[in-house]
């Protein structure tokens, strides 16, 4: 998919998936931390593959990043990347830890920890989106990697990569007690499945 | 010292001493570095992905091992250097992400690796280095002067083949 082929109508509908998807993911969030978690409007946006690790402080930012990936009527995967503070807030607050300044390594809880935060969030948005356009598909079970953003995000990018050079990326930002967290959900699929989430919709 | 040249995803360059060359962050792909003992140029190129033959979609040939080792190769031979002296060094094919189940999405790092070694034995081009595989991602500069490559990995120090 191209700019060209991405009317503004079909933007404003990735938007307001992104919108959905992200709102109820918060909202299961907010509950488990019993947090006051909000989303923003999300942007959808075309990015050249060397612009993804910029959103989050260029590619040898340390980011801690869970990656959930879908296949079946809409394949592709979600990654929820946060930079490590922030990565340390929502872990320390689901454990009940707080973390020193000679911190250098999340151990297994801290890992498992996020990788469950991670888990709800984007179980929550890929369902939202099951839900809306009511396509099948199945959902795997999350891996979590902390490391330069650059490398964290080869995965997904080399995913584009097999069917073009540009990125389309629903970017959703959350606020912490209306603090903004430094960190992003990503949705990334591809044109076969844009094309049947348009469809769905009945704006193919 | 000279200036440090940036190599992107899916991007080849040439560095001349005394620059050198480096490409951050990388994860399942693969760096490649092409130099010899004596000259002067060297290449650098980051490829994402195996084989352009796969996809249909290969506009941009530094994406993958194939083609963009082959335009490296051609550009630094376009510098007078001969492809017998040629040399390489290679880094990353990690898999940053450890999943439950076998997937194809575990395999690109070590999928490009293959391919990338495949890919210089056909041109004849010995590997005299080598840190790939494994599970954390890597940042690399190679300086010519001293025919070394530091590799930088988050928590893990830095490492010269």
């Amino acid at each position: 998919m191209n700019d060209q082929e991405l009317n503004s109508m079909k933007l404003d509908v990735l938007r307001e998936i992104g919108n959905i998807g992200a709102g109820n993911a918060t909202t299961a969030l907010s509950v488990m931390l019993n947090s006051g978690l909000r989303v923003e409007v999300p942007v959808v946006k075309m990015l050249d593959f060397d612009e993804i690790p910029d959103m989050i402080g260029g590619p040898d930012t340390v980011v801690a990043a869970v990656l959930t990936h879908f296949t079946g009527e809409v394949s592709g995967m979600t990654l929820f990347v946060l930079e490590m503070e922030e990565a340390k807030n929502l872990a320390g607050t689901m454990l009940g830890r707080t973390y020193d300044e000679n911190f250098t390594e999340f151990d297994y809880m801290d890992r498992s920890a996020l990788k469950e935060i991670g888990n709800i969030l984007m179980s929550s948005y890929i369902s939202s989106i099951g839900t809306l356009t009511n396509l099948k598909f199945t959902i795997a079970p999350p891996a979590i990697c902390v490391d330069m953003a650059g490398s964290v995000l080869s995965l997904p990018i080399s995913e584009l990569g097999q069917v073009g050079d540009k990125a389309l990326i629903i970017d959703s930002k959350f606020l912490d007690n209306e603090r903004p967290i430094n960190g992003f959900l990503l949705f990334v699929t591809d044109d076969v499945s844009y094309e049947h989430i348009f469809q769905a919709l009945g704006i193919g | 010292m000279g200036e440090v040249i940036k190599v992107g995803i899916a991007d080849w360059k040439l560095c001349k001493n005394p620059d050198t060359i480096t490409t951050i962050g990388l994860g399942s792909c693969v760096g490649i570095v092409l130099y010899t003992a004596t000259d002067d140029s060297c290449g650098m190129v980051h490829i994402m992905l195996p084989s352009s033959k796969e996809i249909k979609n290969n506009t941009n040939r530094a994406k993958f091992a194939d083609t963009g080792i082959e335009d490296l190769l051609k550009a630094l031979e376009k510098c007078g250097i001969k492809r017998q002296q040629l040399v390489a060094k290679i880094a990353g094919g990690a898999a940053m992400f450890q999943f439950s189940g076998k997937t194809d999405l575990a395999s690109v790092g070590e999928r490009n690796v293959k391919a990338v070694k495949e890919v210089l034995a056909a041109f004849k081009i010995p590997i005299v280095a080598e840190d790939t595989g494994k599970d954390y991602g890597r940042t690399i500069v190679f300086d010519n002067v001293a025919k070394k490559l530091t590799i930088r990995s988050a928590g893990k120090g830095e490492k010269v083949i």
